[in-house]
């Protein structure tokens, strides 16, 4: 039988949790080539909501956690072809094709790039949900010095310790759910790009090279590939080209599994502070267990 | 890489088929093969050369010569400059263009067949059979001149979204330039529909923005009795009239 049991209320758990929820925050940013364009992300989310459920079978069951995407730019580089004027047929081939052709007459020297950026932030949802167990694990600081005892540890605020971590075991990601309106998005940012590429031109100048150039964001929807649903071709270009999704689950299995522990103490556990004449009582604590139930997070360990 | 805008696409508002700019080419069948050297000129100055070659066994029923680049020095990738070039060949069935891409205007040209004495063409000088072609593109009204017979008319240049985006697919607009008329005198185009003059005497056609469509109409003024247009020469605005007086002796 263990020396010391501790047990923890569900409700404490909770908030245990919803402190180490709140603590989360992910950022990331990449960037690649892709077939005619170029594309980038930066990310930076956070975590908020869901539920969380101790269970009999020592299991902590987490449900429908949010994650909040402060921030989520898809930057995209494209080469918008030649806009030019003339190259009509003047004498046609009877045999097909042409004979005399007037020459082009090109608005830019070259394919202009344009870049847009879309704030895909407050547009995209996504929720984790995970189920793990509750392991331990001790911890011995890094800046703990060599020569140092533990009273000496405890001084300088370097003592070891004892971690609790939810270690999940399978993690639920619901893929990206884009709202309708990253079309709208799409077409404004191209548009506005256009305007600022060509703004210096009157506006028939503008009317006439955009009416040329057929509906730009038709252009760029071929260029880009997207076929019909832009929230798909979003979708697929974060969590399959760029593996965001691989990304974030491994971030949360992580920060949950080994980074942030939901509870955590000190060996020696400090029992008596230390008064003017008298050290500070310290009792080790080894093999030290956690359990759960449907009520309470349990806490094993003996004592020496 | 950030590209250049040609500016002058959109704010050239002459356009000659004698002083060569953006948007304007014309375009002239050498019957006669051997090899033909261009004198370039810009404002009558000659800024470079080239040569091409007339062959009979020539396939090509097309050569385009951009007065605006003949004049550079060309260079390849390394900076150097490059191998000499192969002269470009045309069938006598073909047309040569003279055209600018870029450039200030003002560009001519005059092609010279080394066993005659007169100049094989001039692009100042359209004669029969030549062809001139235009893509006008600021919406709007111009006025169309022929410089040697002084015949004019009128072209409306209009805008439509719809039908620009079907610009390649878009026919051109034939005009005769026959005499002392244009035929049709009044014509219609789109913005960068293409315009083409079939040249039947001596000609040099000149197009000139006269009102844009998306100008302000400007205040109309009591026209001044008196003052009548001359017969046969074009309606061009006034100018100014500057007048010399012998000071008394």
């Amino acid at each position: 039988m263990a020396h010391l049991t501790a047990a923890v209320s569900e409700g404490t758990f909770v908030r245990l949790f919803e402190a180490l929820r709140d603590n989360f925050a992910f950022s990331k940013a990449d960037s690649g080539s892709f077939a005619g364009f170029t594309a980038g992300y930066s990310v930076a989310a956070h975590l908020e909501g869901g539920s969380v459920d101790l269970r009999a079978d020592n299991t902590v069951q987490v449900k429908e956690l949010d994650i909040k995407f402060d921030t989520l730019d898809l930057s995209l580089g494209i080469d918008i072809p030649e806009i030019c004027v003339g190259g009509f047929c003047i004498i046609p081939n009877p045999f097909g094709g042409c004979l005399l052709k007037a020459p082009k007459f090109c608005v830019f020297d070259d394919n202009p790039d344009i870049s847009l950026t879309l704030p895909l932030g407050g547009l995209i949802t996504s929720e984790v949900s995970f189920t793990g167990s509750l392991r331990t694990e001790y911890a011995v600081d890094p800046a703990r010095l060599g020569w140092m005892n533990d009273w000496d540890a405890l001084d300088a605020g370097v003592p070891n310790q004892w971690h609790v971590h939810i270690d999940p075991q399978t993690i639920d990601l619901d893929l990206f759910d884009i709202a309708d309106m990253v079309g709208d998005l799409l077409e404004n940012a191209v548009n506005l790009v256009v305007d600022g590429l060509l703004g210096w031109l009157p506006g028939w100048a503008r009317d006439l090279i955009k009416a040329i150039l057929g509906p730009v964001i038709d252009l760029i929807r071929a260029i880009l590939d997207i076929a019909d649903d832009i929230q798909e071709w979003i979708s697929d270009l974060l969590n399959v080209s760029f593996g965001l999704m691989d990304l974030i689950l491994t971030f949360v299995a992580d920060y949950f599994a080994a980074k942030e522990p939901i509870a955590k103490f000190d060996d020696p556990l400090q029992i008596l502070e230390a008064q003017p004449t008298k050290v500070a009582v310290l009792i080790p604590v080894r093999d030290l267990n956690v359990f759960c139930n449907d009520d309470e997070m349990v806490l094993e360990a003996n004592v020496g | 890489m950030k590209a250049r805008v040609n500016q002058r696409l959109f704010s050239a508002r002459v356009f000659d088929s004698g002083s060569l700019g953006v948007l304007i080419s014309v375009m002239h069948q050498f019957h006669q093969p051997g090899e033909y050297s261009v004198s370039i000129r810009q404002h009558g100055r000659e800024v470079g050369t080239t040569t091409f070659r007339v062959e009979e066994a020539a396939t090509a029923s097309q050569l385009d010569i951009d007065l605006s680049l003949v004049g550079r020095p060309q260079r390849d990738e390394c900076g150097c400059k490059s191998k000499q070039e192969k002269v470009p060949t045309v069938s006598p069935k073909g047309y040569v263009l003279f055209f600018a891409t870029g450039g200030a205007g003002g560009y001519s040209a005059v092609v010279r067949h080394p066993e005659a004495r007169q100049a094989a063409f001039q692009t100042e000088r359209l004669e029969k059979g030549d062809l001139c072609a235009v893509s006008l593109l600021r919406p709007g009204r111009y006025r169309m001149v022929d410089k040697a017979s002084g015949a004019q008319g009128a072209i409306e240049l209009f805008f439509s979204p719809d039908g620009a985006r079907k610009l390649q697919e878009m026919q051109p607009v034939f005009v005769e330039a026959a005499g002392r008329e244009f035929q049709p005198a009044q014509v219609r185009v789109m913005a960068g529909q293409g315009l083409v003059f079939r040249v039947a005497e001596s000609s040099r056609i000149i197009i000139e923005l006269e009102k844009a469509a998306d100008q302000e109409p400007e205040p109309e003024r009591p026209e001044r009795p008196g003052r009548p247009g001359r017969p046969g020469r074009p309606n061009l605005p006034r100018r100014p009239v500057i007048r010399w007086t012998r000071p008394d002796r």
